[in-house]
């Protein structure tokens, strides 16, 4: 009975999650940037093969060994493959905000207005909170890794998926000590759907941090745009100056570990489950303390 | 009229907000902190090896918070790093700017314009609260940037140290020193009250979420492309022809954000003149 309640109830808030105004705009917006990275690429990439297609032979008609063909692969130019691309730039860079808006500010909404209480004497605190959490999850992992699988889905409809080759390494910019990295030349597919997942994972667990802030703060705006300048305050103190002065040179900013490839610093497995770790644990306490151990009435 | 409407304003969106400056000023101070302890760092390195010590001014204080970044060129190898302490400052007072006006339409501000009789006042009262906001917040880090050189031996300066430009990577083609900012910190807040009006203007029209959206993405895409017609580029002092050579002239920037308020000024107005502010969320 208890877990069909349960069910019932996740049911219920994740259909509330994707079929919100909210969750749409935010889904097109991230599509749009996918979609345009695509296109841009595309056209770039075409650009880039007619130059080497007219300097082909050298002065003797011998082909010319360019590194360029493999370095073209759809492996690196899809989205998270490219970043130097604006779409990509802004796609992660937005990610972290994004993520909070479809459902994150639920919980507030239905506090505010009163159907919270209604709706714990009815399901339980457990259950309620509980399914709020697991949709907003879902909401904010699904507007980050949709996108991306849309792009890299495209992408491969214009781009061939050459095998990455080792003699290259120098355009993937993905090191050894990176996460994966030796998955990146033996199954690149795997590789990529697995950044696509972190991505995904990360977006989803940093959309409940949200839903946590609406135990604290009074404020819709607030709840979803506290969390990413939280964070990213973190990133510019990791990136510009922790990282330096303490000699450590692992990414510590999730706005950079899940972008594929390398930016400043190497992303490391065990800072990632670290993160995942601080959020459950974060959001169990605010859970336990502001809702559980507080008076709903 | 006009007055009471400011004064109610400053008093609810600006002083009552106090807390949030004392955030902001503890922000700025680690920024400070830890500009001067690399420079501790570099002194100790510097006297193990025999050679003069290098002091640092408010100039460097400020030009490293606001210094943005040098012109990004694509190619394919090129990886792109956002200006991460830069972007979060304008962010910081954009987030801060964001959810007055909208709150106070949903609350009190729907008796205030009713009782006045005129929405052009409640707009233009916000444009001055705006305009206080944005000013208080520049204040407060300039100060606090000539009270941090006071208090540990700075120099009280705005000509920027020699070693800046290379520490935080302006780019090849600077110009000579000296590097006098003080175009710079005039022309920062101007260009950062635009970008806010611009904001409080989008929330007209669009929730404030996705106002604050489109001016991650304006900012991002300031620091991304050089363009004189991407405002953001005039908040960076290492766009603008104070440090390199082919940077942007300041007195554009000065025209665009004109030219920015002046839209937005008016485009808020014939907003409100419309708005229909009972059953708007």
């Amino acid at each position: 009975m208890r877990k069909k309640t349960l069910s019932r109830i996740i049911k219920a808030e994740i259909n509330l999650a994707f079929h919100n105004k909210y969750f749409m705009i935010s889904l097109t917006v991230m599509s749009a940037f996918a979609v345009f990275g695509a296109f841009y690429m595309v056209y770039a990439r075409e650009a880039g093969l007619n130059l080497w297609r007219e300097y082909r032979f050298d002065e003797n008609g011998n082909p010319l060994q360019s590194l360029f063909i493999p370095a073209t692969t759809l492996f690196c130019k899809w989205l998270g493959g490219d970043a130097g691309q604006f779409t990509t730039v802004a796609f992660y860079f937005l990610a972290f905000l994004v993520c909070t808006v479809p459902f994150s500010w639920s919980l507030l909404s239905e506090k505010i207005s009163g159907y919270e209480k209604q709706i714990v004497i009815r399901t339980g605190r457990g259950n309620y909170y509980f399914s709020k959490y697991v949709a907003s999850f879902c909401s904010g992992a699904v507007v980050v890794a949709a996108p991306l699988m849309l792009n890299f889905v495209l992408s491969a409809c214009f781009v061939p998926a050459f095998q990455p080759q080792s003699y290259s390494e120098l355009y993937y910019g993905i090191p050894s000590t990176y996460l994966w990295a030796d998955l990146f030349l033996t199954m690149p597919l795997l590789y990529v759907f697995l950044y696509i997942a972190l991505a995904g994972i990360m977006a989803g667990l940093w959309a409940t941090v949200g839903v946590s802030l609406s135990f604290i703060l009074r404020n819709k705006v607030a709840v979803m745009i506290c969390p990413y300048l939280m964070l990213l305050f973190l990133h510019l103190f990791w990136n510009s100056f922790a990282g330096a002065i303490f000699n450590i040179y692992v990414q510590m900013s999730p706005i950079y570990f899940i972008i594929p490839r390398e930016l400043t610093f190497s992303n490391n497995g065990f800072i990632i489950c670290g993160w995942i770790i601080t959020i459950l644990f974060l959001d169990f306490a605010v859970l336990k303390r502001k809702g559980f151990d507080a008076d709903v009435l | 009229m006009f007055f009471n409407f400011v004064q109610f304003d400053l008093k609810n969106g600006l002083l009552k907000h106090w807390k949030n400056y004392c955030l902001f000023a503890c922000i700025f101070i680690a920024f400070f902190s830890i500009h001067y302890l690399t420079i501790c760092a570099a002194n100790a390195d510097l006297a193990r090896q025999g050679e003069m010590q290098v002091s640092f001014s408010v100039a460097d204080l400020i030009t490293e918070v606001l210094c943005g970044m040098k012109k990004f060129e694509y190619s394919d190898n090129a990886v792109f790093i956002f200006p991460g302490v830069w972007i979060f400052f304008f962010l910081l007072i954009m987030y801060f700017t964001l959810h007055y006006p909208v709150q106070n339409l949903d609350g009190i501000g729907k008796i205030m314009l009713m009782l006045s009789h005129s929405r052009k006042i409640w707009w233009l009262s916000k444009c001055v609260w705006c305009g206080c906001s944005v000013g208080t917040y520049f204040l407060l880090f300039y100060g606090l940037a000539f009270a941090f050189t006071a208090v540990f031996g700075g120099e009280a300066t705005l000509i920027v140290s020699e070693y800046v430009p290379n520490m935080l990577d302006a780019g090849k083609y600077i110009k000579a020193p000296p590097w006098d900012i003080t175009v710079g910190i005039i022309l920062i807040p101007l260009i950062a009250y635009s970008v806010s009006l611009l904001q409080m203007f989008l929330t007209l029209y669009i929730r404030p979420i996705f106002s604050y959206i489109i001016i991650c993405v304006v900012l991002l895409s300031s620091s991304y492309f050089m363009s004189p017609f991407l405002i953001g580029n005039y908040a960076m002092l290492f766009r603008i022809n104070i440090f390199i050579e082919d940077g942007l002239i300041p007195i554009y920037g000065v025209f665009l954000s004109v030219l920015v308020i002046v839209i937005c000024f008016i485009g808020g107005y014939k907003r409100m003149q419309k708005m229909d502010i009972i059953t708007e969320e």
